[in-house]
């Protein structure tokens, strides 16, 4: 599919993948298709950063290449390595035909012996649509893999010294995303568009609950969300994220639950919380407070 | 009033886009000014981006401009409450109405009595915006940043957390007892010139120096995590992991009846995973202080091995001793031999009208080296910024 021509069709294709963005991040993404720069999303976990991609491709018909970064994520892992046993079967090989000295070292170090990984794949795609580029959790990466990102991202190049340059004939749709468990360093941002995925409002989240899970009944879903809505503001370690709103209305579709019950709430705290002072906080009496609160809306 | 302003050609994916130029670059060019001296961090690349965005979204929806400028200005969570309040002060000055285009006949007007159209003539209104933005925007983060942790409603602690994580704390730096080969220093490194000139025979054409080189000292952070301090530990063990994150040599304990290192839970990289790990392992969490008790732990065991003599010590703690108040001044005293700096850190000191009178602080006050009140982003901020001269 062509690009989605301004922002109402962007966010109804979007809405088409079951993905309920609202208007901001419907533009930024519109425009780092437009301008073609890479879009860092940023914010809490399970905000739904990481769907942003996968909904992106399926919307442009686009492939999607992933990486996910980790601390010590290096350039062999993440661009490209040589397929060393190969090679050196090669090597044996020409030596028992007595072509070693012959051969020469391009011959090892040809495409032909090159691991391609995600940023080469992203690079080297032939596809009719440029693909998308999943750099997942950057801020997981070392500093100095950052700034190797900052020069792939502005030349959409990289050297291989054995074979030369390889540069994407069409640039890859770039999405970062980042738990902020660190800053991302500055001059990566400024080559990127940037947006903080907001936990969603209860509209929203609403909306989201029924294009995702279309079999949970409204009465409940509405019940669901206040009490999410509400268990957000309170004093969590860590606060439940729309994925978890939507594993819990499937655990509570499950169940066979027609409405949020004290019981049934309090069984299923570990799907919506992560965190063990979290569960026993909202055992010990929270949950029936919060409870009572969406209720009474 | 048309023949004034030139057109300019936008060039985009979809094709090239003619722009009214003079009046929309002035205005793009001069919002990009209010939000730079409003404490933004925005630079010409930026400004021409949002150019074109605004060639490819037009005028038509006040709401898609604002979220395109903030795809593009904002580069930082933070950050955000500063555009769009800077984006409707700027915009609300240029007219009531919400859509922009409505307002583009009156910024020609303007401008034909400003006489050239594409140079933005300095506004005087401008520097009451920028004032304005200014102080909504930073009120709002001194506010956080000066605010006692206890007092912070959930989302704003992390905000808070965010703050204490982004900080880079001055390390304490040491003499190192070895020195390194360098370009330049004091002494020639003569074994390793001699070494290196086999190569050439005897002869050391490549000259290097002993430089003496500095290292960070070791920082301990011994903190209190009982009941009285709760809504402080969390916070003081985040300013552990900043530590910790600056490289540091760093010991991390906390107490509440017995002192637990919790040292290998911090290196963990994230904050959060790091103190997961820390509630997970610790099981006084909110119980009763044995002060005394804990420091004379940390002297027996773990002095010699994790303290060290180059130490500085930061204990933070309230003081409500629920033990022997004589055994805690015994221990501080030992403590304070046997480490470089003895800090001791009270979030409570911070409040207005605080006098040290708890038994705890009466008794451990004479062995420490200082007494800081810390309760707050700013206050860490500033321990953190003076640790160097520790």
């Amino acid at each position: 599919m062509a690009h989605p021509a301004d922002i109402d069709a962007l966010q109804s294709a979007f809405a088409a993948q079951g993905y309920v963005a609202d208007r901001d991040l419907a533009t930024a993404i519109f425009l780092s298709l437009a301008l073609g720069r890479p879009l860092l999303l940023e914010g809490e976990a399970g905000v739904g950063k990481t769907e942003v991609a996968r909904t992106l491709s399926s919307v442009l018909g686009a492939q999607l290449i992933r990486l996910q970064c980790y601390e010590g994520l290096d350039i062999n892992t993440a661009v490209y390595e040589w397929d060393y046993p190969r090679q050196m079967l090669e090597i044996r090989l020409l030596e028992a035909r007595g072509e070693a000295r012959t051969a020469a070292t391009r011959d090892i170090f040809s495409e032909e012996f090159l691991i391609r990984r995600p940023l080469l794949q992203a690079l080297e795609s032939r596809a009719a649509e440029a693909p998308v580029l999943l750099i997942d959790e950057v801020d997981r990466a070392d500093e100095e893999f950052e700034a190797f990102l900052l020069e792939l991202l502005s030349d959409f190049a990289v050297s291989v010294p054995e074979i030369g340059t390889i540069r994407a004939e069409r640039p890859p749709r770039v999405i970062l995303t980042s738990n902020r468990t660190r800053e991302v360093h500055d001059a990566l941002k400024r080559r990127c568009l940037y947006h903080w995925i907001d936990y969603p409002n209860a509209a929203r989240e609403l909306a989201i609950l029924h294009s995702r899970l279309p079999a949970v009944p409204d009465a409940l879903a509405r019940e669901i969300v206040g009490f999410i809505q509400r268990l957000r503001g309170a004093d969590l370690t860590k606060s439940p994220g729309v994925a978890e709103t939507l594993d819990w209305a499937a655990a509570l579709l499950a169940l066979g639950a027609n409405h949020l019950d004290e019981r049934q709430v309090e069984q299923t705290l570990g799907v919506l919380l992560k965190y063990q002072e979290d569960v026993s906080a909202m055992r010990s009496g929270g949950a029936r407070t919060i409870l009572a609160e969406s209720r009474v809306v | 009033m048309v023949g004034e302003s030139s057109s300019l050609q936008v060039e985009t994916p979809f094709g090239t886009v003619p722009v009214d130029g003079g009046i929309f670059l002035a205005n793009t060019l001069r919002f990009a000014r209010i939000l730079r001296h409003s404490g933004l961090d925005v630079d010409s690349a930026q400004t021409a981006t949002f150019a074109r965005a605004l060639a490819l979204l037009g005028f038509d929806r006040r709401g898609d401009v604002r979220a395109a400028g903030r795809a593009i200005f904002v580069r930082r969570r933070e950050d955000q409450r500063l555009y769009l309040a800077a984006f409707d002060l700027f915009w609300r000055r240029r007219g009531a109405s919400s859509a922009l285009g409505g307002q583009l006949p009156r910024i020609r007007q303007d401008e034909r009595r400003a006489g050239a159209p594409d140079t933005p003539r300095p506004e005087e209104g401008d520097q009451e915006v920028v004032v304005a933005v200014r102080a909504e925007a930073s009120s709002a983060m001194e506010v956080l940043r000066a605010a006692d942790f206890a007092t912070l409603t959930p989302e704003e602690s992390r905000d808070a957390q965010a703050m204490l994580d982004a900080l880079r704390p001055r390390l304490p730096m040491r003499r190192a007892r070895r020195s390194r080969v360098e370009r330049s220093g004091h002494r020639p490194a003569t074994r390793r010139m001699l070494r290196h000139a086999l190569g050439t025979g005897g002869e050391a054409l490549d000259w290097r120096w002993l430089r003496r080189s500095l290292r960070p000292r070791p920082i301990v952070l011994v903190c209190d995590i009982s009941g009285s301090m709760e809504r402080y530990s969390r916070f003081m063990l985040r300013f552990a992991h900043a530590l910790q994150r600056s490289g540091a040599p760093l010991e991390v304990f906390v107490f509440g009846t017995r002192l637990t290192r919790i040292t290998r839970e911090l290196r963990v990289r994230s904050a959060d995973a790091a103190l997961r790990q820390v509630s997970e392992r610790v099981v006084d969490w909110s119980g009763g202080t044995r002060i005394g008790e804990s420091v004379r732990q940390l002297n027996r065991r773990w002095v010699r091995r994790a303290v060290r003599s180059g130490a500085v010590v930061l204990l933070v703690s309230d003081g409500w001793e629920r033990g022997d108040p004589e055994l805690l001044a015994r221990e501080m005293a030992t403590l304070r031999r046997s480490c470089h700096r003895l800090i001791w850190i009270d979030p409570l000191a911070a409040r207005p009208g605080f006098e040290p009178v708890t038994v705890g602080l009466r008794a451990a006050l004479p062995h420490v080296d200082e007494f800081v009140a810390a309760a707050s982003v700013a206050s860490l901020e500033e321990l953190a910024g003076r640790l160097r001269g520790m």
